[in-house]
Parts: structure tokens; sequence; C-alpha cells
């Protein structure tokens, strides 16, 4: 009895710990969706109603006035275009540094140590250098220059190669090179050997290394900010236009925030069994 | 020293039963070792024995005394391990003065028992090395050293020797028992390998499934296995099985198979009573013999023939079964000769045909 | 026919594989090779695959050098230590993948498939991915994987090392089989002296990167080279006796330093016997070539039992005799106390004899 009593002291801890913690995690979340559906009067009120007449006001104005979707549009755009992007070069690059062992470790030390630079430090280069390119008729044809989705693209492209490569490389060095022999052995050349073994095999990590980098791009807001202006706008600088100096306008920018956000929380659910199977990721062994 | 004892004990992961309530006793000084497969619930009975495990019914007793609340560290004993656990980044010495360090040892007394151990264990000259770069059997003695300065009343091996070459462990596994005969631990001895078990201990307990198969001399292992199981599982080449029809008539009791009759020794008549129609008959591959000397010779087909040199392996087949012979190293047929082979009846066993299936269990 | 001429291996700066080694691998043969954990068995393999590539020295195939073709095109099948399966794959996709990768039809996979696997018991596995199957059961799988299909030469790298005792006696005899019957090539490694002896057509023992001796496992047991073959071929190990030589007529007698005779071998046979002050002379014999005496027999060995080990079929004694220990296999049914003293006698010239660790000479066992 004494031994029951005592663990049913500890599941009731257990789940208060964790009703506290969602409380801080979901709060703002749910802060949110309830003030993309309040009209104005109730949404600034404290302390904040629980009760009110739900209105799509809100998603109107973001929608229809502001035209957000565009800038969903936009996002998608580049986004999954850098994604892809990241995930080619950077399962190559990561091959091969974790095949080849390329630069004895160096260049691969050197290609992290990229991202220890802020990227408030880079960006005025940056912009020169899209603002020069951009007006080269290569640049135009290829849209690389300011406001133009390439500029970004190829942005999102260099921000999150180190950090696809270095998480792909581990993922790679975990598959046994017998599994390559083996095939090679079979008579497979080794583009083939890539394509049946290594890349099938290592599918979880390489989902996870897409997910985070879509996640990344998604949410960017600095290049994105000072790179666009309008045309190649994403969600996130479109959730600033909102705050205009007549003032912030509340219900409409919680209504494009929780439209911003959907998008990237459907996706991650969907792709939740790959990420748990990539980041306990381990090839048959022993 | 210690002597112990288990009474019905279980130990249970969730709804996983590793050990279905076991009773046994270990004397004094005796060397026990628990063979088993894997799974078998072997590794589960000595930590629960080291007290790394907790008991989920039953209880172990240590000199009469329940102890199943006794801590690990109260036990006082000593376990090595298949993985050596060695500390990486302290020398041999002080591996081996660890546990002594931990007791709170006086430091020249400590040093004069690693110094006494190390000099048993022929590890004098690496005492000042680290562990990297042992050899796997200088790795094992480090650990045995370890296990042994503390004096232990109990001494638990599990698994020492599994990854050592054939050379290495003949040599680790005399020293081990050398150990018990200089010392007498009382010794217990898990492992996969029934030769190893046959060598070393003086009782052998059989598991499987959890359950204790049958805890016995090497001998009485060897020669009169329980049942099925344990027939199968000791012996070194394995034992042939066969299935046969079991069959009473004038002439006496008689066991059928592959369309040959063969009539039972006397010492067999209550166990084919017992076993009843469906019978499954072993024979050790030492006890036939290619020749036409014996009761018994039937025709079979050579299937592949192994030369050992100090004896040759003959694998026949003999209707849909195949048999293997231990032969003399001048018998040498070849593959598809038909050969006559004798058979032995004296050192029949029969067992149930229900007993097979274990087998088919333990080599899926 | 495989040769390795002068193949020298080195990892990194330091840590050498092999060392310029010569083997050869005729064409239709079993050859095992047989050395401790790192003697660098598998790297003979890999270069033989084209996987790895020698530090210098040359690999042939049929006189000629192959060391440029790369694995894919060397028609050479593999079974890994480490199974390297693909968990991506089920184990009949696995076993099948081999044959895919040739372009054989479908029906002719599945008929392979199928009886591969019923050889090596795996059959009730097919639908199964390699994750959920115990180690034996993917050692199987990959043995499978290699031999499913015609190939000039297959490496097996330790295939049923991880298998039960029962399993790897039943399939060390199929594979034995299969490869008499497909007349194939095949290179083995173990680190067991009786898979070695049971299944090569010739083995070669390896030791530290060198080759100790390569022969037919009559020669490697009846007339190792040197001690270190004698001792590590054989199941139980060869026993040693230091002893001192001494002319008597036309024989030269062995005897222990505390006097006791050996054995006596006719001086032709000792030729090269040299006379080395310091050198070591140790007579070898094996657990099974020398008997437990009667209390009269003449001209026996006497010593204390230190350890009785039981095999079942059999026991051994560990003999004390001087500084050294000595095996003596003796009948199961017969009771040895430890501390008993007991003499030993050796059949007729059943010896061996070593200096400085070199054989000098062998003594025939069943002439």
């Amino acid at each position: 009895m004494l031994q029951r009593d005592s663990s049913f002291a500890k599941e009731a801890l257990r789940y208060g710990l964790i009703v506290i913690v969602l409380g801080f995690i979901v709060f703002p979340i749910l802060w949110m969706v309830l003030t993309s559906f309040k009209p104005p009067q109730d949404v600034m009120v404290s302390p904040p109603r629980f009760l009110f007449t739900p209105t799509l006001d809100n998603y109107y104005h973001a929608i229809v006035d502001k035209n957000f979707l565009f800038y969903i549009k936009n996002t998608l755009v580049i986004s999954v275009t850098s994604t892809v992007l990241v995930v080619i070069i950077g399962a190559l690059a990561a091959y091969s540094f974790a095949r080849y062992n390329v630069g004895d470790g160096h260049i691969l030390f050197f290609i992290l140590s990229t991202k220890m630079f802020p990227a408030i430090a880079v960006i005025l280069p940056y912009f020169l250098i899209f603002r020069n390119i951009g007006k080269t008729d290569v640049g135009r044809f290829l849209g690389i220059g300011l406001d133009q989705p390439g500029a970004l693209i190829i942005s999102y492209t260099m921000f999150n190669l180190p950090f696809a490569i270095w998480l792909l490389v581990s993922f790679f060095q975990d598959i046994p090179r017998e599994l390559e022999h083996s095939a090679r052995l079979d008579g497979l050349s080794r583009l083939k050997v890539l394509r049946k073994v290594v890349f099938p095999l290592a599918a979880p990590g390489i989902a996870v290394t897409g997910v985070f980098t879509l996640i990344f791009c998604w949410n960017e807001f600095l290049f994105a900010y000072i790179l666009t202006r309008q045309k190649a706008s994403t969600v996130t600088v479109g959730v600033e236009s909102f705050f205009t100096l007549q003032g912030i306008l509340w219900g409409p920018v919680a209504a494009a925030a929780t439209i911003s956000v959907l998008p990237m929380m459907i996706f991650v659910l969907a792709m939740q069994r790959y990420m748990v199977r990539g980041l306990t990721f381990g090839a048959v062994r022993g | 020293m210690a002597s112990i004892r288990a009474e019905n004990l279980v130990k249970r992961y969730g709804a996983f039963r590793a050990v279905h309530g076991i009773d046994f006793d270990i004397a004094d000084g005796e060397f026990v070792a628990i063979l088993g497969p894997s799974g078998c619930g072997k590794s589960s009975t000595m930590r629960m024995i080291a007290g790394l495990e907790s008991i989920t019914e039953g209880a172990i007793y240590f000199d009469g005394k329940r102890a199943n609340e006794t801590r690990a560290r109260d036990r006082n004993v000593a376990m090595s391990f298949e993985s050596y656990a060695l500390y990486p980044t302290i020398t041999i010495y002080e591996n081996i003065a660890f546990p002594l360090r931990s007791a709170a040892v006086e430091a020249r007394e400590i040093d004069r028992r690693v110094r006494d151990v190390a000099e048993k264990m022929e590890l004098t000259a690496l005492l000042d090395l680290k562990p990297h770069g042992l050899s796997s059997g200088q790795a094992q003695r480090v650990g045995l050293a370890r296990a042994l300065v503390r004096k232990p009343s109990v001494f638990l091996l599990d698994e020492p020797i599994s990854h050592l070459d054939t050379r290495q462990r003949y040599r680790m596994r005399r020293f081990i028992k050398s150990l018990h005969q200089e010392f007498h631990y009382t010794m217990i001895y898990v492992t996969h390998d029934q030769e190893e078990a046959l060598a070393l201990a003086d009782r052998v307990m059989v598991m499987s499934d959890g359950e204790i198969q049958q805890m016995a001399t090497p001998d009485e292992v060897y020669a009169r296995p329980r049942n099925a199981f344990v027939a199968g599982f000791v012996g070194e080449p394995p034992i042939n099985f066969v299935d046969c029809r079991v069959r009473r008539d004038a002439a006496g009791w008689a066991v059928e198979f592959e369309g040959h009759r063969l009539l039972l020794p006397e010492r067999l008549h209550r166990a084919a009573e017992r076993v009843g129609d469906e019978g499954l008959a072993a024979i050790r591959p030492h006890f036939l013999s290619i020749g036409e000397n014996g009761p018994m010779v039937i025709e079979g087909r050579v299937f592949v023939t192994e030369e050992l040199q100090d004896q040759n392996l003959i694998f026949v087949d003999i209707g849909g079964t195949r048999f293997t012979i231990v032969a003399h190293p001048s018998v040498k047929p070849r593959r598809g000769d038909i050969v006559p082979v004798a058979i032995d009846p004296d050192h029949l066993l029969l067992f149930p045909r229900s007993e097979a299936k274990k087998f088919e269990d333990l080599a899926a | 026919m495989y040769e390795l001429k002068a193949v020298h291996k080195r990892y990194g700066l330091a840590k050498v594989a092999l060392r310029k080694i010569d083997l050869t691998v005729r064409d239709r043969e079993f050859l095992v090779i047989y050395g401790p954990a790192g003697a660098g068995k598998s790297t003979i393999l890999n270069i033989l695959a084209g996987i790895t590539r020698p530090t210098s020295g040359d690999v042939r195939r049929d006189g000629v050098s192959i060391l440029r073709v790369p694995p894919e095109r060397r028609d050479a099948a593999m079974a890994f230590e480490n199974y390297a399966l693909y968990s991506h794959l089920s184990v009949g996709e696995n076993l099948a993948f081999p044959l895919r990768a040739r372009g054989l039809g479908a029906a002719e996979i599945a008929s392979r498939v199928a009886r591969i696997s019923g050889i090596l018991g795996i059959g009730h596995l097919l639908d199964r991915r390699p994750g959920l199957l115990s180690g034996g059961q993917r050692q199987r799988v990959a043995l499978g994987r290699a031999i499913i299909r015609p190939a000039d030469i297959y490496l097996l790298d330790e295939p049923v090392g991880h298998l039960d005792a029962k399993l790897r006696h039943k399939i060390r005899a199929e594979l034995k089989a299969l490869a008499d019957d497909l007349s194939a090539t095949v290179v083995f490694t173990t680190t067991s002296s009786r898979e070695a002896l049971a299944l090569g057509d010739r083995v070669a023992v390896l030791n530290e990167g060198r080759i100790e001796q390569a022969g037919t496992p009559e020669e490697l047991y009846h007339r190792p080279a040197n001690a270190f073959v004698a001792s590590f071929v054989g199941d139980p190990p060869m026993s040693f006796l230091s002893v001192a030589p001494r002319r008597e007529g036309d024989r030269i007698a062995f005897a222990t330093p505390g006097g006791m005779p050996v054995a006596a071998l006719p001086a032709r046979a000792v030729e090269s016997l040299r006379d080395e002050p310091g050198s070591r002379i140790q007579i070898g014999f094996r657990s099974n070539e020398v008997r437990l005496a009667g209390p009269d027999d003449p001209g026996t060995l006497r010593g204390r039992v230190d350890v009785v080990e039981n095999l079942g079929y059999v026991k051994i004694a560990l003999v004390g005799i001087g500084e050294d220990q000595v095996s003596v296999s003796f009948p199961a049914s017969r009771h040895l106390s430890v501390g008993e003293t007991v003499a030993i006698a050796f059949p007729r010239d059943a010896v061996h004899l070593f200096q400085n660790a070199r054989a000098i000479a062998h003594a025939a066992p069943y002439a």
C-alpha cells in the first residue's frame, strides 16, 4: 500500500510539472489564435477575455486588404527552393567529408566556423553585393538582386549549408562502409551505390536536415527585411508591415501570424515520425 | 566465502518474465557454471545474486541469511564483466586499487594487496600503463584482478573469456580454474559455451526460458541429460537427434526411425514407457561409428567429411536425418559414398517428441 | 588464381596491418586464413575485393595485376564480419540485392532466394527487416547474400563466428558441401582452429601481419613450422616442455632440466639442431598424442596434476613438470585428483622438436 501511495504522488507531481511547462509554451500561441478572432475592442483588455463573439474581420483584413497570401507564396517558393538546394548540396558535401575525410577535418571545421559570424555582421556586405549584382543583366535574368527571390534563396542556402553539412556528416558516418563495399562488389557503380544504398539509409537524416532548414527559412526575418522591399517579401516581413506608424493592428497581426504559423505546424506534425526516426538513427551493425 | 540459496526466484521486466521461479543451492567454495543460450535468464540470475537487479519474487540467502534487501556493495560479491569495464583514464594500478580506495582501505595495505594480486595475474609489468592498448587477454586479467583484490566472498564471472581466441581461451580458462583451486572462492560463472562450463565447474546449471533444465555435475549433464534441451545444448560436436516411434512387441521395447528398427536396452525401458508413441532418440557422435561392428548397422550417404586431424567428423544422411559421427583420422569417406553406420544402443537416449520443439526455437 | 605479391599494408603512419606477405589463392580451392584478432585477416579479404589498396606490392589474377580494377568490376562476393545488411530492405530483398544488381529475372531470383534461405534456415524471416533479427540470424543473411550469386571468388569474413555452437556445426558442413558442389574459390577467415581444419583445403596461419605458415590442415597440424603455429593449430593447443639434448649413440636423448627423460630421436632426424649455448629447446606434443601411463610403465615422465578439465567425452589433465605445464587427455571414465602425481607415456617418437621456437623435427603421428 505504501508503495502505491508514493508512486501515485510521483505521478501527480509529474503531471503537475507537465501542466506548468505546457502553460508557458502554449499560452502565447493560444493568445495569438484567440486574438485573431477577437473584435478590436476585446483585444487589449486586461484581464484577457476568453469569452467573446468571434469574428473573421481580422482574417479578411489580412488576406484581402493586405494581400497576405502573396507573402505566403513568396515564402513558400524561397524556403522550398533553398531547402532543396541545401539538402542536395549538403548531402553530397557531407558524404565526401564522411567518406573521404576531405581536408582532414580542417575544411569541415572551416565551414562550420562560418556559422560563428552573426547574421547582422554580414548583412551589410550581402546588401551591397546583391545590389550590385542586381544591376547586371545576369543578375536581372536570374532574379538575384535586391527585392528579388534569388537573393534570399542564395542567402538562405549559404546560411544553412554549414549546419546541414555538419548534421549530415554524422548520419553518413553512421552508415557502415561495408554496406557500400558490399554493393560495389555486387557490381553497382559508385553513383548507383549512392542512389540505392547510401541515400535510402540516410533518408531519415536527410529528412531531419530538410525540416530544420525549412523551418529556419520560413521564420527568417533579418535577411528578408533588409534584402526585400515588397516584391519578394516573406511572411515575417509581411507581419511586420502591420506595425504601422498609426499603431499596431493587433487583430490582423494575430491573424497573419496564425496563417503563417499554420503551414509549418502541419508540416512538422506530418514529418514527426521521420524526425524521431532520424534523431535516433543508427544502421544495422552488431 | 559464502553459500548461496535461492528460493522461487522470479525476475520480471514489465510483462516479460526473465526468470520463472527457480530454486538452487550453491555450497561454500563451490564452482557453479550457469549455462544457456542468450535470453535464457542466466545473466538476470547472476545480476540478482550480485544485487545489481531487484528481485521480483522469491528470495536469495547468503549463508542462510536473507539478502534480498542487502545492497550490492554490502554483499561482498566481486564481478568480472564481459566488457572488462576498466576505467580508461587511470593506470592499471589504480584500476585494481579502485575498489579498495572506495572502501577506504589504508594506503599501505592497498599497495600490498594490489602488488600481490598483480603478481598472481602476471600484470606487474603493466601496472603503470593505462588500459588503452592492452590486449584483450590482458584487459581481462586486469578485470579479474580488480574483482579479486577485494577478497570477495562470492566471485561472479559473466562470459569472461567469450571474445578471446582459442589459445587465449584455454590459457584464461585454466587460469580461472587454478584460481578457484587455490583460493576456494564460491564462484559462479555465466557462459553460453558448453565446453567452458563442463571444463570449469563442479556443477553445471543449464538454463533455458528462465527455468533450470538441469543442475548436476559435468559428467551427469553430459551422460544423463534430463531432457532433450540439455542433451542438445551440451556436447561438441552436438548430439544427433532423430524422430522415432516407440513400439512394444514380443521382443520388447524398440524404436523405429527412417524405416529402421532398434531394440532398446533394458536401461531405456522405463523411459520408453514414459515417452509414449512419439519419441525423439538421441545419440552422441562419439557413439556412432563407420563400420559393420555393432548390434545395429544402417546404411547412410556421406554428406561431408571434416578432417580435424585429431579426429574426423563425418556427416551422414540416413533418410531425411543428418547424423554427425566422430571417427578416427584415418577414416575419410568421400561425399556421396554409401557407408555402414554402427549404432551403440547402450548410449542411446530417449525423450518425448514434444521436447524437440525447443530446438526449433533455438535454431530460429 | 589470385596472388598477393609482397603486399604491405599500412594504415596511417604507424599501424601496419600486413608485412610484405605472399599468398596464392588457387582456383577452386577453399583457403582459410586463420589467426588471432587483429592479425590482418580482414585486410587480406579487402585487398582481394579491391576495397582496400595495398601500400606496396601487387595483386594479380591469373598473372595480370588487378590493383587498378575497382571492386564493381572484380566479380568477388563478400560476407562482412559486421554483416553490412541493408537496414532499409527486408531479408528477402537483401538476399536478392546482388541478383537484382546483375539483372536476373524475377523467377530465377525467387528460386535462388528460396534455396539459399532454406540451406541457412532463414526462410521464415524473408519479410522481416534486419533490425529485428538476432545476431546469429543477421550473420546467416550476410552469408546468404554473399553465396547467392555465382562469383569468381567468395570472400567470407568470419561468417559463422556469431552463431551458436549447434548452428555453426550445421552450417559449416553445408558450406563445405556447397563449395565442393560449386567448385567455388573461397577465402574464409576465422579465429577458430576447429573451423580452419574442418573447412580448409589449405590454411594460412596469420599473426601480426605475417604468414607464419600456409599449407594443408595436415601439414599445419602434424608439421607446424614453428611454436606459434604449433600452439595455435589444434584444439586443445600443443604443450611444450623445455629439454636439454644429450647424445646416446646414434640417438639424441632429451631430458627435462630436472633430469627426467622425455624422448629420444635418431640423430639423423635432428641434424638441424644447432649447438648454441642459451638456446631454448622444447619438445612439443598434443594432449592426445600422449597418454597417462600405468604405475610401472618404463621411461615415463612424472608430474603433479594442477587442473583437471572435463570435456564430456574426454578429460584433460594439466600436469606441472618443473616450470612447464602440459596437457594430457584421458578417458572421461577415469578419475584424477588435483595434486596427484601421474606418469605420462609417449608413444615412440610422437613428438615435435623446437629450437628457439623454430621447428627442427616432427615425428610422424599415425605412421
